[in-house]
């Protein structure tokens, strides 16, 4: 799940202040998404700066808050199943949930952030739920 | 990051934003090249920052939507239940990714794997083996109206001529030949 308790956060960065209250606002609404994309939080909140957003959440991941990931969109539209560490770390062809493979290479990366515990499809994730 | 850099960060990644916005018809092929462009154009830990304000400024415009997709809690963490209720919409093209294409780029890569791993074969199987699947890989990679059939058909011969000299290719053979068949529409 999605931390909720980033306004404090604004006492590390008072100038990002709205931003970390838009996002609280953002999770609260959005109870179940194990995931945020800032391509829908800007679009929900059109009135956030993109760069404020990159640097809130930013700041969210050097506080222990969130971890980012980097995944692809596929061509219909759906988040891969998927992420990884770096942009640069996504294979050439990954499996859809029917073990199709895919080419990534033209496929748009999409940044993910999600809370440290839990709430990412990948095997990163898994890997660290299995360690906890 | 100081200010100078972030400010030449900002500079760059709105640049970016504008480059794929002005297009209107971006591909997600071209999306991702411009992706590419501005990765290689800023140091590896600014990443993060260009990344997510650029899928901001994206989101935001209409540029890029990402379907709202399902997820439930697993034992096993989370599994995708694939329940879609956005579609693509915005600039983007779909890009028509055929469900056979997938299959077959998955099958030719088993059929390479197995075919280099096959301690039994000789060099010149193996050589021979790989190199009909990377031409039929290439093939499949094609629009439709660019394949070269009759490459295709004298892949599929050789392949199969390939195989009864060596077992482990002729039942791989077995294996790719109807995914090839289904994907090229030929006949099995």
């Amino acid at each position: 799940m999605l931390p909720h308790n980033f306004a404090h956060l604004a006492s590390a960065e008072p100038r990002l202040r709205a931003v970390f209250s838009g996002l609280d606002r953002w999770v609260e609404s959005h109870r179940t998404w194990p995931w945020l994309v800032p391509g829908i939080v800007a679009r929900d909140l059109p009135t956030l700066d993109a760069f404020d957003l990159a640097d809130a959440l930013g700041l969210a991941v050097s506080h222990g808050l969130l971890r980012v990931a980097y995944t692809v969109l596929t061509p219909s539209g759906v988040l891969a199943d998927q992420s990884f560490e770096s942009p640069s770390a996504i294979p050439s062809l990954i499996p859809d949930r029917r073990e199709y493979y895919f080419e990534t290479g033209s496929l748009p990366i999409v940044p993910i952030y999600t809370g440290i515990k839990g709430g990412v499809p990948d095997e990163m994730a898994e890997r660290e739920l299995g360690a906890s | 990051m100081s200010p100078d850099a972030r400010d030449a960060l900002k500079a760059k990644v709105t640049e970016y934003g504008v480059l794929i916005q002005a297009e209107h018809q971006s591909s997600q092929a071209r999306i991702r090249a411009l992706q590419n462009r501005m990765f290689n154009e800023i140091p590896v830990e600014q990443w993060q920052t260009a990344a997510t304000a650029l899928d901001a400024i994206l989101g935001k415009n209409g540029v890029i939507h990402v379907a709202e997709t399902n997820f439930h809690i697993g034992s096993a963490g989370i599994v995708n239940t694939g329940e879609i209720s956005g579609s693509v919409t915005g600039h983007s093209q779909l890009i028509n990714v055929n469900e056979n294409a997938q299959a077959l780029l998955a099958a030719l890569i088993q059929f390479k794997n197995a075919v280099q791993d096959d301690v039994s074969l000789t060099d010149d199987q193996r050589a021979d083996g790989l190199s009909i699947a990377s031409d039929l890989e290439a093939e499949a990679k094609k629009p439709k109206d660019a394949w070269n059939l009759s490459k295709i058909r004298n892949g599929i011969a050789a392949l199969k001529t390939l195989g009864a000299g060596a077992q482990t290719i002729l039942s791989l053979y077995q294996t790719v030949h109807p995914f090839i068949a289904a994907y090229f529409n030929l006949p099995l």
